[in-house]
Parts: structure tokens; sequence; C-alpha cells
């Protein structure tokens, strides 16, 4: 995983994730917490998570830079925001005007070739749990393979690897998806009691770690409904 | 800062306060400083806390965020006022998940199942 990547995490290594692939972009389970700081290069009301889409004009697309940022963490910060941008767009906005030409650019910017299948991924519509269980079987550049049941808690809990990996509980997924689920399940949250949902689902049945894992990926707008 | 120096603070500053931690807990979303957001919600516990004992129970007051132009902030104040103003914040819940932005739809699709299976029962 490039390293200042969000998805280069502690179990960056932990491997046995069904993958035949190398590629570092590929795939990872990855649970991110580094020093990656991009909040300081987003002006105020420019947020990747602001609510500037809430019925109301997008706004201008971010600028694609000539050149590759000097660091990963301004390299990821452009991703993030292409990819959100592009999500906030309507179908009929796509057929022309900014959109066509934000698509353009991105596509002109040599630097970004091997970062644009993170862009485009993002915008995947979701699928049904077979279809993401089949594209487990075929890794593609822009997707992880992810544990609907975490491998890692799951293992520290005395389930067996057959189990974990097994293909029932293998999909593969958009990568940035992929981090926003990892991140959810790492942060404190009230509605678990003030414990991140990895640590509420510690000693938790498999069934009840199913059930969370599908409506993530549901709720992340991954798996259809 | 500290819960006795949370306790100097009127309720405007409060507010004020807990928006600025829930941005910041945004930034941290998208950076993977995984460990910092988890500071950053403890320190908006503390707000909360001292929010809910002051007279009347002042939680009441983040209803005032619901139209803050952070989703994270949006998000936030519509989880603690459930226990206040269910309905306003129940609302607010449905309309984020609705929204669909990423990454607080999903917690918000996430906090209105586990309020309808009970894992979650405001206080």
């Amino acid at each position: 995983v490039p390293a200042g990547n969000p998805g280069g995490g502690q179990w960056t290594t932990e491997g046995g994730n069904g993958s035949s692939s190398n590629s570092s972009v590929v795939m990872s389970d990855a649970t991110p917490d580094n020093s990656w700081k991009p909040g300081a290069e987003y002006a105020a009301n420019d947020l990747p998570g602001g609510a500037q889409n809430e019925g109301q004009p997008l706004g201008p697309p971010p600028e694609v830079p000539d050149e590759e940022p000097v660091t990963k963490q301004a390299v990821y910060a452009f991703v993030w925001r292409a990819a959100l941008w592009l999500a906030g767009t309507t179908l009929e906005a796509t057929l022309g005007g900014p959109v066509g030409d934000f698509v353009l650019a991105l596509e002109a910017a040599q630097w970004l070739y091997q970062y644009l299948p993170l862009i485009y991924s993002y915008l995947d519509e979701p699928k049904t749990l077979e279809d993401l269980q089949q594209d487990a079987l075929n890794p593609q550049l822009g997707y992880n393979i992810h544990h609907i049941v975490e491998q890692t808690s799951a293992a520290q809990d005395g389930f067996s690897s057959d189990t974990i990996n097994d293909p029932a509980n293998l999909v593969r997924i958009p990568t940035l998806k992929h981090w926003l689920i990892n991140g959810w399940y790492s942060t404190k949250n009230g509605d678990f009691g003030g414990l991140s949902p990895r640590d509420y689902l510690r000693g938790k049945s498999w069934d009840e770690r199913v059930r969370v894992g599908k409506d993530a990926l549901n709720l992340f707008g991954v798996l259809k409904p | 800062m500290k819960s006795a120096d949370l306790s100097a603070l009127s309720v405007a500053e409060l507010l004020e306060r807990f928006a600025a931690i829930c941005v910041e807990q945004n930034k941290t979303l998208f950076s993977g400083g995984y460990a910092k957001f988890n500071r950053l919600f403890d320190q908006m516990v503390a707000v909360e806390n001292e929010l809910k004992i002051r007279p009347g129970d002042q939680r009441s007051a983040l209803l005032a965020l619901f139209d803050h132009p952070d989703m994270q902030v949006r998000l936030q104040a519509a989880k603690l006022t459930l226990a206040v103003a269910p309905e306003a914040a129940r609302q607010m819940l449905e309309r984020i998940k609705e929204w669909r932005r990423q990454p607080q739809a999903g917690d918000a699709g996430m906090c209105l199942i586990n309020l309808d299976r009970g894992i979650f029962v405001p206080k």
C-alpha cells in the first residue's frame, strides 16, 4: 500500500485475504491510522464531508493539478475530492458541461492514471451480495477484497481461518468505500454505547457480525438493499 | 479543555465548541486519523455531558446545529438530541441517510437500525 495512503494501516501485512493479486492498490483489509492530515489542505467550505450538495448547487469541481502533488497526503486528498464531487453530480449532469470537462481533465493528467480506478470505482452502483462475492474472485484495480465479518477481530475471538476466509465472507468493493467502512468500524460511536463497532462486536456471535457487516455494506452504498 | 473549564462556558459557547470538535472529526474520517477521532469523540461527549447537567437539560440547544454546513456536525447533533427531541432528531438522521453523503449517511442509517433494534437507547 502506498505510503501516506489511508490503506497503509497497521494490518496491511496481514495477508490471507483471498487475493492472488500483487497490486498494492487492489486490495487490503488495512485499517488506516496514519499521519495523513489532509484537512489543512481544504478550504473551510470545501471539506469532503461538507453538506454542500444538500439541495444546493454542487459548485465547481476541484482543480486538477498539472503535476503530481509532492506528498501522498495531497494526492489522496485530491482523489477523495474528485470522487466525492463526481458522486454528488446527477445523472443529467454527466451528459455534458462541467462533469464532462472534469473527466477529460482527469484523463489528461498523466500522473493520475494509477489513481483513476479509485475515483471511478467509488461511483459504482450498489450490487447484490452474490455479485459482490463473485467479484471477489476477480481482483481489480480500484477495489479491495473485504471481509464482511472483520478478519482480525474474528480471529482474536476464536473464529477459524476457514470460516473467516470462506468465500461467503469475501466481497470485492470499491477501495474508497472500503476505507470509509474500515473507518466506521474503527471509531467510537454513540449508538454502540460509545464503543467503536469493532469493539462492540467483541464476543458477539458470527451471525451478529454478519448482520452488522451487511448493514454497513448496504448503508455505505455497496450492497443493494 | 477540562470539564471544569467547560462549566464556565455559556450554552452558546458550548455549541460553538461542539461544532468545532465535529468539524475536526470529519477531517479525520478522510485522513485515517482514527485515534484522533476517538479523542475528539471523548471531547464531544464531555460537551454533551455539560449541556445535559445544565438546568432544563440544554442538549436541546443542539437542535440549532441541524442546519450547520458540515454534515458531521448535523449527524452528531442529531444523535445527541434523540433523548430530548426524538422526533426532530430522528427526522434529521433520516434526511442525512437519504442525502447519501458518506460517511455520515452510512452512520445515520446504522443509528436508525440500532434505535429500531433497541441496541441504542438514548438517555
